[in-house]
């Protein structure tokens, strides 16, 4: 199992500063989480899509996500219309009446999950880990956070694969995980999450050990980068074209509250 | 080697292959007997296959074309668990596999499994304590012992389950010399009892001096089995995998060419034959 997200290309959206594409990551998640109407959410989708798809992350990416992503957005689809009625009315179960507007409303919902998830991966999908951190501690985030924040990413599937060893050594000991009784089986997990918690502590011991031992924490103002960036002409622009699109939006969806025409009924 | 009729077979390989799901072919057709009471070295490049040809053999991985056979019966019909009661597995690392709050209760924890009744797992228990030298720490933490404590607690625990085969992983990295002679004092004590033991190491003084059966796999073929003295005396074909024997078997090679009965595989082994071969002279 992979945690890097990382998709190594050269595109636009590489190109761009971490910071510029961290502030993108924002302004999206926020319009996906405000944004209630069917279009407008299916709209910010549809053009999310595009613009990774313009950064050259490959389908199976998508995928990924859209898989990812199945089990709740069916669930919101399924439940939504149970709380949320306007518009005709199909049938009733038991006193609440199912609506088309309910279901309408529930696959926008669905649709805003799924933003939100592309929104981080706008980000994700085309930014080196380590540059995010280090656009976060650019942006004011003290070092050792920033720090601490990559090694806890850089660590994500050593530990997956610690999790893979535990397991196979408790199996090998005759440990049966049973299929059936949820207590009985969440009991059976004790040993490999208890010898994963030693393992771990124990690595981070080390690692904090390998990190001093490096001069960590020698000289916390005048460190230096190996890599370092800084806003070209290109960045402005982005930064410039994502505040005008803000600003569009909040003058017409908020300030003049223009409601999209209902063709559904 | 050929299939010896006379002997009772534990674990056998049948034409076995493992492809991985990325599609990289691991092994490729392993025909392999192990028998009771063998003492048999593993050697092998980093990524030749040794891992993944013994995790067959513990049921963690299962084969995608073949077959292994466990004491007469189809892998594939077993659960690991069930496997675990013949075939005892110990990984590289103790600290993957140590998680109770005593050295008792840790080499309980495999009899429990396999459902033994509370005075078996009792006499289990003590028997391990006692054959890996630790009844003095059967009350301590085992994960704040020292290492090798710690590597031997993650031995006995997999021996309190009484398997009559054991697979060792790498068992003495990490060790003094002290200690990883001891270790390997004991596991020869299990092979003088008639247990079966396979041990994956990279130090060929180790397989030279304690083991009875070598066998060498390269790119997931078997490219060597047989005795330990006729697989190092194959200096050329051992060189091709960039095995290197001990400097003792070497100076035998450069000064005579002896032959595989005679072939010295340590240096006390080498004395004498050195001594028998100046009287002669």
């Amino acid at each position: 199992m992979t945690l890097d997200f990382y998709v190594k290309r050269d595109s636009w959206m590489h190109r761009l500063d971490p910071r510029v594409k961290l502030v993108l990551a924002v302004v999206l998640m926020v319009a996906a989480m405000l944004v209630r109407d069917f279009w407008l959410n299916l709209f910010l989708l549809v053009g999310m899509l595009l613009m990774l798809a313009s950064a050259q992350i490959p389908a199976n990416r998508f995928q990924w996500v859209f898989k990812l992503t199945v089990p709740v957005t069916i669930m919101i689809v399924i439940l939504w219309p149970f709380f949320y009625h306007s518009g005709p009315c199909f049938f009733y179960v038991g006193p609440l009446p199912i609506t088309l507007g309910g279901l309408i409303d529930g696959v926008a919902m669905a649709f805003r999950i799924i933003s939100l998830c592309f929104a981080c991966c706008s980000l994700l999908f085309a930014t080196d880990q380590a540059k995010i951190v280090r656009a976060c501690v650019k942006l004011g985030m003290p070092y050792k956070y920033g720090l601490t924040l990559a090694i806890a990413l850089r660590y994500l599937p050593v530990f997956f694969g610690i999790i893979t060893m535990v397991t196979e050594a408790q199996y090998a000991r005759g440990l049966d995980i049973p299929k059936k009784n949820i207590l009985k089986k969440l009991k059976s997990y004790m040993p490999i999450l208890t010898a994963m918690l030693i393992a771990g502590l124990r690595n981070s011991d080390n690692m904090s050990n390998a990190l001093e031992t490096r001069a960590f924490g020698a000289s916390v103002e005048n460190r230096t980068y190996y890599s370092d960036f800084s806003m070209h002409s290109r960045d402005w622009i982005a930064i410039a074209i994502i505040a005008i699109g803000m600003a569009v939006f909040t003058y017409f969806f908020v300030i003049l509250d223009v409601r999209l025409p209902n063709i559904f009924w | 080697m050929s299939i010896d009729a006379t002997r009772e077979p534990v674990i056998q390989a049948i034409d076995l292959e493992h492809t991985y799901d990325n599609g990289f072919q691991a092994l490729r057709g392993i025909d392999l007997t192990i028998y009771k009471g063998d003492y048999v070295g593993l050697i092998g490049q980093n990524g030749s296959g040794k891992t993944t040809m013994i995790k067959h053999f513990n049921g963690l991985l299962r084969p995608t074309k073949g077959k292994i056979l466990i004491n007469g019966a189809d892998a594939t019909t077993l659960t690991v668990g069930k496997i675990a009661k013949q075939v005892g597995f110990v990984f590289q690392n103790p600290d993957h596999q140590i998680f109770c709050p005593s050295v008792r209760e840790e080499l309980a924890f495999g009899p429990k499994n396999c459902g033994m009744s509370p005075g078996e797992m009792k006499d289990a228990v003590e028997d391990a304590l006692e054959s890996f030298r630790i009844t003095e720490f059967a009350e301590h933490p085992p994960a704040i012992l020292g290492f090798g404590l710690r590597r031997k607690v993650s031995l006995a625990a997999v021996y309190s389950c009484r398997p009559t085969v054991f697979i060792m992983d790498e068992p003495t990295v990490g060790l003094d010399h002290r200690s990883a002679r001891e270790l390997l004092d004991i596991i020869g004590e299990l092979n003088g009892n008639g247990d079966t033991i396979i041990l994956i190491t990279h130090d060929m003084r180790v397989i030279c001096e304690n083991t009875k059966r070598g066998i060498v796999l390269r790119n997931g073929k078997l490219i060597l089995d047989g005795t330990t003295r006729e697989v190092m005396s194959n200096i050329e074909v051992l060189r091709q995998t960039q095995i290197r024997p001990p400097q003792v078997i070497e100076l035998s090679k450069e000064l005579s060419a002896p032959d595989v009965a005679e072939f010295p595989l340590n240096v006390d082994e080498f004395i004498n034959e050195f001594i028998k071969t100046k009287k002669a002279m």
